[in-house]
């Protein structure tokens, strides 16, 4: 009976321990297992044992066909054997699982990307018999392919810019092609740099833009949609703005016209009376209306960095200024609804945020001021004090002269 | 002489037949500002009209009022230091918010801090000045070692309050002078690696704060006490000093004259604090983030003459940090050597020697004011 019951304890503890620490085979032990290509191609074995096909059991007759577990050349190059695949057969090959909806469903992945890259510039080319653009693995890698969540995937949002630039940046090739270097030119830009400070959370890549299997330029008429899918009070001020129907009357792209396409610029608010001389003569309506803007603007910044730096010095002191933080963001924000307002180009607009911040600044500057009078005002006790200090100084000198001891 | 016995003098006798009232006195006076025997076999009320009589140099027109002015101090930023820290919570989350309260929101908080931060810098350039009139007047010869040792001491131990009192606010300078001057003790060769052990560890976090706070408010106070209890227990045997400096009308008092001078003195030295603490605000810096070093951490100004140095001669840490320590024993062994160095000098070439010691670290303060400006 004791026995019995020792038994089915071990049993059980042995059967915990089990579930416990499951059993995981590492990548290489599990392709030593089924496959030995690696035998004849150790580079390509490391590469792929790197990536999430290797983690996910993809070996490589999944992709190249033949023998797997042969022990010679000849019967390994065998049966299905597909050898090198050709840049014309990669996209199919790799759709033959990824556009397959059962076989991505356990990974949550979409079945969309084939479909997406035939409509895609690069997709078009290769269909039009034009062999030197993008296919599946010049973005995503041949035999490492890893996670865009891996920081050194070639897709990892971060990295998205070098991969394009891979072709767009390259100088020959687009010489040949006469296309812009984007890639240069996206690296000036405030989307680079806001990706690169805040590492990608908030800022575009490439692929924001231009879509990510079905990349192709935006046209224009539809480029306030792609801006606006971000800057959407942006978008709504520029349609309200007599911008929106002369620019489509011109034919000039909405954004980019000021902004850049890949060097895309965010203005300090000194620089649009220069961006607007760049369309508008001197002295006509839009010239004028540009100066007012940039001067406005830069006064009332100025007005809250005023108010800013008594904020800090008041909390230096230190003194109370919670309320005044707040306030101070407040009045930041009506600054960039004044910003936002400028993409109406309508003076009225604009004025009516810059009028607020300046309000708000104006009664945070006067509240401190009249704090920092008050505390200044205590200061004067000093002047009762020392009478206390020299009148008390009198008496001890007067008891020190006192002869009468009692 | 009033034949009517005062309440004063009726409580005074009432305790006498209860306490050994004299006994008493004569041990808490050795704390503050009785430099005379006195004969406790008396009761209190007849020792102290006896030492009202005795005959007293005139300390307040001369230099020996250092020695008041450091007690005095001492009692000041004690009483100080007792209402901060009925408000101050050492912690590395807590400290700096706290100290923010007590100089913010409290009432009368910002004062005491005020008071608090200058007494010790006074203290500092008290104590400091204090043992330069000692070597002056040649006051470590025999039978005053004792009273030449506590006076160092009492140097040290200012230097480590101010020292460990800059980390308590937890502010930036103060958190980055604590790093700049730890780096160096840390780097002295055999002691760095025990005190690092016994301060909390090489980074300066939530253990050494707390190490830090334990040393300020009670292992220091206990051993400047003891300082303070040799200083004045030595002179009531071995007299008080007489100075060199040719001082204009000096004549010899009472001690109750002495006593009420020494009331005026105090009343003044607070007067001046209160005065500093409201017109000059001691900066007081954004929470410390030990991830981020300012452009601006600078060391205490009696120690600006080390960081110049240190900053402008490529000398390793720890070379520096053993120069001070055997400087600093050097000083406190000063009445066993100097006797023959006198002998070989003469006393005028070895008070020339001190001098130019006191002039070439003056010198260097003054370059890292001028040289190393945030």
């Amino acid at each position: 009976m004791t026995n019995l019951r020792l038994c089915a304890i071990a049993a059980l503890l042995a059967l915990a321990a089990l579930g416990a620490f499951p059993r995981v085979a590492h990548p290489l032990e599990r392709a030593a297992a089924g496959e030995r290509c690696g035998t004849c191609h150790p580079k390509q074995r490391t590469l792929h044992e790197e990536g999430i096909h290797a983690r996910d059991g993809v070996g490589c007759v999944g992709c190249h066909g033949g023998v797997g577990d042969a022990t010679e050349a000849a019967a390994a190059h065998s049966g299905s054997f597909k050898g090198k695949l050709t840049r014309e057969a990669v996209p199919a090959m790799c759709a033959s699982c990824h556009a397959d909806v059962k076989a991505m469903r356990p990974y949550g992945l979409s079945t969309d990307q084939y479909a997406l890259y035939q409509q895609s510039g690069h997709g078009t080319k290769l269909r039009e018999g034009d062999r030197r653009v993008a296919v599946c693995s010049d973005c995503h890698g041949a035999h490492d392919i890893r996670s865009p969540k891996d920081p050194e995937a070639r897709t990892f949002v971060a990295n998205i810019a070098a991969t394009c630039g891979r072709c767009h940046g390259d100088a020959a090739l687009i010489r040949e092609r006469r296309l812009p270097n984007v890639h240069a030119e996206y690296g000036k830009s405030a989307h680079a740099k806001a990706l690169m400070a805040h590492g990608g959370e908030n800022a575009p890549s490439c692929v924001t833009c231009h879509g990510v299997h079905s990349a192709a330029p935006p046209e224009t008429g539809t480029i306030h949609t792609v801006c606006g899918r971000c800057h959407g009070e942006q978008r709504d001020a520029f349609a309200n703005g007599p911008h929106a129907a002369g620019m489509k009357a011109k034919n000039q792209a909405e954004c980019s016209a000021c902004h850049g396409s890949h060097e895309v610029k965010a203005f300090e608010p000194k620089d649009v009376p220069l961006e607007c001389a760049r369309c508008h003569a001197p002295m006509t309506k839009g010239a004028i209306v540009g100066r007012r803007i940039g001067r406005e603007y830069a006064a009332a910044a100025a007005h809250v960095e005023r108010a800013a730096q008594a904020v800090a010095k008041a909390s230096a002191i230190p003194m109370r200024t919670e309320d005044h933080v707040e306030r101070l963001a407040d009045a930041r924000t009506h600054l960039a609804e004044a910003r936002v307002a400028v993409h109406t180009v309508r003076l009225e607009a604009i004025e009516e945020p810059l009028r607020r911040a300046g309000k708000v600044a104006d009664e945070i500057e006067r509240d401190l001021h009249d704090r920092r009078f008050v505390a200044n005002t205590w200061k004067l006790l000093l002047i009762v004090f020392w009478f206390y200090v020299l009148g008390t100084a009198y008496l001890v000198r007067r008891a020190r002269q006192a002869t009468d001891q009692g | 002489m009033s034949t009517r016995v005062s309440v004063r003098d009726r409580l005074i006798d009432w305790a006498e037949e209860r306490l050994p009232l004299s006994e008493l006195f004569s041990f808490l006076s050795h704390f503050g500002f009785v430099t005379v025997p006195l004969d406790t076999r008396q009761p209190l009320r007849a020792l102290l009209a006896h030492l009202d009589q005795s005959a007293m140099p005139d300390h307040v027109r001369g230099p020996q009022i250092l020695g008041a002015l450091m007690a005095m101090l001492f009692g000041f930023e004690a009483l100080t230091g007792v209402l901060l820290a009925f408000h101050y919570r050492p912690t590395s989350e807590a400290a700096h918010e706290s100290t923010l309260a007590i100089v913010r929101d409290i009432p009368v908080g910002g004062l005491i801090h005020a008071l608090h931060a200058w007494g010790a810098t006074l203290l500092v350039l008290v104590v400091v000045l204090r043992l330069a009139r000692l070597f002056w007047d040649g006051l470590w010869r025999a039978p005053r070692e004792l009273l030449w040792m506590s006076a160092v001491a009492l140097v040290w131990l200012s230097m480590q309050f101010s020292f460990t009192g800059g980390l308590l606010p937890w502010d930036v300078n103060g958190y980055w002078s604590t790093v700049r001057g730890l780096e160096v003790v840390y780097a002295l060769p055999l002691v760095g690696p025990v005190l690092s052990f016994l301060l909390g560890g090489r980074v300066i976090g939530e253990d050494v704060l707390t190490r830090f706070f334990v040393l300020h408010v009670v292992v220091l106070p206990m051993f400047w006490t003891a300082a303070l209890y040799v200083t004045f227990a030595t002179l009531r045997r071995t007299g008080l000093g007489q100075t060199t400096l040719q001082v204009p009308n000096r004549r010899t008092t009472t001690f109750r004259e002495h006593r009420h001078d020494l009331a005026l003195v105090a009343l003044f030295l607070f007067a001046v604090l209160v005065t500093l603490a409201v017109l000059v605000p001691f900066p007081f810096g954004a929470a410390a983030d030990p991830y981020s070093t300012p452009a601006s951490a600078r060391p205490p100004w009696y120690m600006g003459a080390v960081f110049v140095v240190q900053e402008h001669v490529p000398l390793g840490s720890w070379f520096v940090g053993g120069i001070l320590l055997v400087l600093a024993f050097g000083v406190l062994t000063l009445p066993w050597w100097a006797p023959r160095a006198e002998a070989k000098l003469g006393e005028a070439r070895l008070r020339l020697a001190g001098l130019a010691t006191i002039a070439v670290w003056l010198v260097l303060s003054l370059l890292a004011v001028l040289l190393d400006r945030p």
